[in-house]
């Protein structure tokens, strides 16, 4: 195919240059998209902040590592291609590739091509891959015959006008445009949700991975609330995000301060085999001299987190966008007498009364970044992803408590993150979740 | 009879008389008022209530894992059950006396002794209540009756009834276990009562796990105790249980599959093939069973020294040592390895929750015959089909998990293996044998057959999407050792 454009690079920003595409006389509108391509110098901003500790298990054994592989290949691929409606999807390996780990980081192409139903043919050509993953295997210079040859309606390739998501790099491209005519390079599209959708689909192998990591974390963070002396600990003694936030929402995090008694200490920790990543997070409370039991605005606002979190499980549902079940709980929570904030931070002009709540239920496991996953939260991209089944994601939530025993504005603040996972029958649990705030003693 | 049975109310003559008879036994037998201190493992290690093989040697089994396993399944399990089985209400009776024994529930519900009470209360939450006995986890109860003085002698607590009230007389304990359980069950005035005996179920569970009580665990005594406490209108309301338990039992959560996978990538790895030097190594060397040789000999002396040709097994797990020249597998075990993927491929392809599992065997047996094989309702080779040459393919895909069988994808066991529906996450053994014929061995003269022979055992797991693995296969191929 000859290039209907022209490429150039033009200085953005300072963290952004963008691929500029010149088309010419005759290149239609949609050849034009797809050719316009973004290079983005890399600058994620993790919402939930970053996990200063991250546990990593010792065992990612191969023979698991190529079970997830595989399983994703038979039971997540055909699904997201035939709900982007994609016959063909072509992946141009580039320099860390998100899909690395799933198809192998060398250079090269691999194409999956649905015949209509039943398994999706895989094919890869240039560069090692993994032979039990592949049905066909090949050289470069043999990819524009197989595609003729499967004659595809629409064709995703990785390009987008995400950068983390435009992964082809100018090589293989070129290489592409000279592969295929005119007529085939119209059937292109973006593979940017395809992807997202590919890298958010999990095989159970991968829901029990999730739930060991879980169980690996959870224990963790309970040696790290065992270890809290009142009045000796810093939260920049234990591992993982630390936080405690005083009653105007003030909030020290891993920094040198010392936990005193009457702090609520949140603890949240990470854990990865691979790439395939977690956090999940436990609070406890500092009893007070004289104090035998957690007080009651402590147990108040524990049952509020309790009620939250019953709300959410039931009221999430896999094949509804991030958006759609935000709109879902929110309204769920609204109805049982909570405010939605769009931001983690106290709103001072709000029903004093009213509890507020935070909600990012962001993904949890492989993913480019969580703005690029499905998303349940008022940010990211990812907001506009269909939420798969056996999604795997944080129930983040946040609650501010107003306590107005201690005066106007002041309240409580509980950070809830809780590993789950989506089924058929709603939000699911893999692995065990606090049933209480821990007193500390 | 009625009696208070929430903290210390008073008791009724009857009772009075009931509490002294066995005050006197028991003080007799157990002097110590700290009785129930040294019997405090109600529920002591979960393995012993048969939570089967989702916690064999299992170190994410741990009791705050189970625990929310419990938890998990009552608050998405079962609503679902009792609603599908139109029952408003679920009593299930554990005897004391037996300590659990049997019943296959007592994992499920947290105790080895109790009287349970589920009531459908119209919301989306199903009433929990523990009416009598104690449990390992009464958090994921609403109420636990089972914390008063009435609780069962099992649990030795009398002991503190008697020492509170000593002047109490019982002349029988059988039914202060139900005590008040007619008024209970009158205020939720439930329809349908389902409880814990067997109606139309044969009961075994097959050869490969210990008998439980499965649907009927009551036993007559509490039966008729029962009957007579719910009174001739509820008496009458009474069903069995057997489908709900049995449903129950068959359903999973998400950390059931959690503990299920783990459990099963802790298995061995079977021979170190690798290590063989033909002409050296011994099958006892390596730990192999047996191995054939290149002329179709069995050769199953741990002491034989394996030689080039050979085909070792130690099954599921086999390799063959290439002879002299050979770069590859011979044709034939290219043909079983070739032919074991085409199985598990149509396995994937046919199976999906909501099958029976005979739905599923009649599918499966039709797309392997379609595929040139021979469905075999046999474990055994057959040497007696009209077409030799074909590869023979046995299935016994069983329930993995609970202890029991079923659902199962198989032509074995009772005949409701067959018939229960394969639910969401149904974990399962993928455990097929299959026999590919080899005419080249027809010189040997010891093998009574002309075939290898695999063995699998591996692990699944039914999604919406279909069946997936959970956990890695143990060797799929016939490895090359060279």
């Amino acid at each position: 195919m000859k290039l209907p454009y022209r490429i150039g690079y033009q200085c953005e920003s300072t963290t952004t240059l963008r691929l500029v595409v010149s088309g010419t006389a005759g290149a239609d509108q949609r050849c034009r998209r797809w050719m316009s391509l973004r290079l983005m110098v890399l600058c994620l901003a993790i919402c939930s902040g970053s996990l200063s500790a991250q546990y990593r298990a010792p065992d990612a054994a191969p023979d698991l590592m190529r079970l997830i592989r595989s399983e994703k290949l038979n039971s997540v691929l055909p699904h997201v291609m035939r709900d982007n409606e994609v016959d063909m999807w072509i992946h141009a390996m580039g320099p860390d590739d998100p899909l690395g780990f799933e198809f192998g980081a060398e250079p090269g192409f691999v194409i999956f091509t649905d015949p209509g139903e039943g398994r999706i043919e895989r094919a890869a050509f240039g560069g090692r891959r993994d032979p039990e993953l592949f049905d066909v295997t090949g050289g470069v210079d043999e990819i524009a015959a197989y595609v003729a040859e499967r004659d595809p309606g629409r064709i995703a390739l990785n390009y987008s006008d995400l950068a983390e998501l435009n992964t082809i790099t100018d090589a293989h491209f070129a290489l592409i445009a000279e592969a295929f005519d005119e007529e085939i390079g119209d059937r292109i599209v973006s593979a940017d949700r395809l992807i997202a959708d590919f890298l958010a689909g999990r095989a159970m192998a991968e829901i029990a991975l999730y739930g060991r990591l879980l169980m690996d974390n959870t224990a963790i963070i309970e040696a790290e609330f065992a270890g809290i002396v009142p009045g000796e600990t810093a939260l920049s003694d234990l591992s993982g995000d630390v936080y405690v936030r005083d009653r105007d929402g003030n909030e020290e995090h891993n920094s040198d301060y010392v936990i005193q008694r009457g702090d609520l200490v949140g603890i949240f920790h990470g854990a990865e085999m691979m790439d395939f990543t977690q956090h999940n997070g436990f609070n406890g409370y500092v009893l007070r001299d004289g104090e035998t039991e957690l007080p009651p605005e402590i147990l108040r606002l524990w049952d509020q987190a309790m009620e939250l979190r019953d709300i959410f499980r039931r009221n999430i549902a896999a094949g509804l966008s991030g958006e759609e079940n935000l709109d879902a709980v929110v309204a769920r929570i609204e109805e049982a007498g909570y405010l939605h904030i769009q931001e983690n931070s106290y709103d001072a002009t709000a029903d004093s009364d009213a509890t507020q709540v935070y909600i990012d239920f962001h993904a949890q496991g492989r993913f480019v970044s969580e703005e690029h996953a499905p998303r349940i939260s008022a940010t990211g991209w990812g907001r506009v992803l269909t939420i798969p089944l056996y999604h795997t994601f944080a129930l983040s939530y946040a609650i501010h408590m107003p306590v107005p025993a201690w005066g106007e504005g002041e309240h409580l603040y509980l950070a809830m993150h809780d590993g789950a996972t989506v089924t058929e029958r709603g939000v699911e649990f893999p692995a065990p979740l606090p049933q209480q705030i821990r007193a500390i003693r | 009879m009625e009696t208070e049975r929430k903290g210390t109310g008073p008791l009724n003559d009857a009772e009075c008389a009931l509490a002294a008879a066995s005050l006197v036994v028991l003080l007799v037998l157990q002097p110590s008022a700290l009785a129930q201190e040294r019997y405090m493992d109600v529920m002591h290690g979960i393995s012993d209530a048969n939570y089967g093989n989702f916690d064999d040697y299992n170190p994410y089994a741990t009791e705050e894992m189970l625990d929310h396993v419990r938890r998990e399944r009552f608050d998405l399990i079962l609503p679902r059950v009792m609603r599908d089985h139109g029952v408003d209400m679920w009593i299930h009776v554990i005897r004391p006396w037996s300590w659990g024994g049997t019943d296959p529930m007592r994992y499920e519900f947290g105790t080895k002794s109790a009287v349970l009470v589920f009531t459908d209360t119209g919301d989306e939450r199903i009433e929990r209540v523990v009416f009598e006995g104690e449990v390992e986890d009464p958090s994921v109860y609403d109420l636990v009756l089972g914390e008063n003085p009435f609780i069962s002698q099992e649990n030795y607590e009398f002991m503190d009834l008697f020492l509170e009230q000593p002047n109490l007389i019982l002349e029988s304990d059988l039914d202060l276990r139900f005590a008040g359980l007619g008024e209970f069950v009158a205020e939720r005035d439930p329809l349908r009562i389902a409880v814990n005996y067997g109606e139309t179920l044969s009961l075994p569970e097959g050869s490969e796990t210990f008998t439980m009580a499965m649907t009927d665990g009551i036993s007559y005594t509490d039966h008729v105790q029962l009957t007579e406490v719910l009174g001739e209108l509820y008496a009458s309301r009474m069903v069995s249980a057997e489908s709900v338990i049995l449903d129950y039992l068959s359903r999973r959560v998400v950390s059931e599959l959690v503990l299920y996978a783990t459990s099963g990538a802790l298995r061995g790895s079977g021979p170190d093939f690798a290590a063989v030097v033909p002409g050296v190594t011994t099958l006892d060397d390596i730990g192999a069973s047996d191995a054939i040789d290149k002329d179709g000999n069995w050769r199953r002396d741990g002491s034989h020294v394996i030689q080039r040709g050979d085909l070792v097994n130690d099954r599921p797990y086999m390799a063959y040592v290439l002879q002299n020249g050979e770069t590859g597998l011979p044709a034939h075990m290219r043909r079983y390895n070739e032919e074991n993927r085409r199985i598990k491929e149509i396995l994937r392809e046919h199976i999906r929750v909501g099958q029976t599992g005979g739905e599923a065997l009649a599918l499966v047996a039709g797309a392997l015959e379609e595929a040139g094989f021979i469905y075999t309702d046999y474990q055994e080779h057959n040497k007696y089909v009209d077409e030799p040459h074909k590869t023979q393919v046995h299935l016994d895909m069983h329930a993995e998990g609970k202890g029991i069988l079923a659902p199962r994808i198989s032509p074995m066991g009772p005949k409701w293996h067959w018939n229960i529906t394969m639910p969401l996450f149904h974990t399962f053994a993928v455990e097929y044998m299959f026999y590919v014929p080899v005419p080249e061995w027809n010189r040997g003269n010891n093998f009574t057959g002309q075939y290898v022979y695999g063995f699998f055992h591996d692990g699944g797991v039914l999604t919406g999407r279909g069946m997936e693995v959970p956990y890695p296969d143990r060797s799929n191929e016939i490895q090359v050792i060279q």
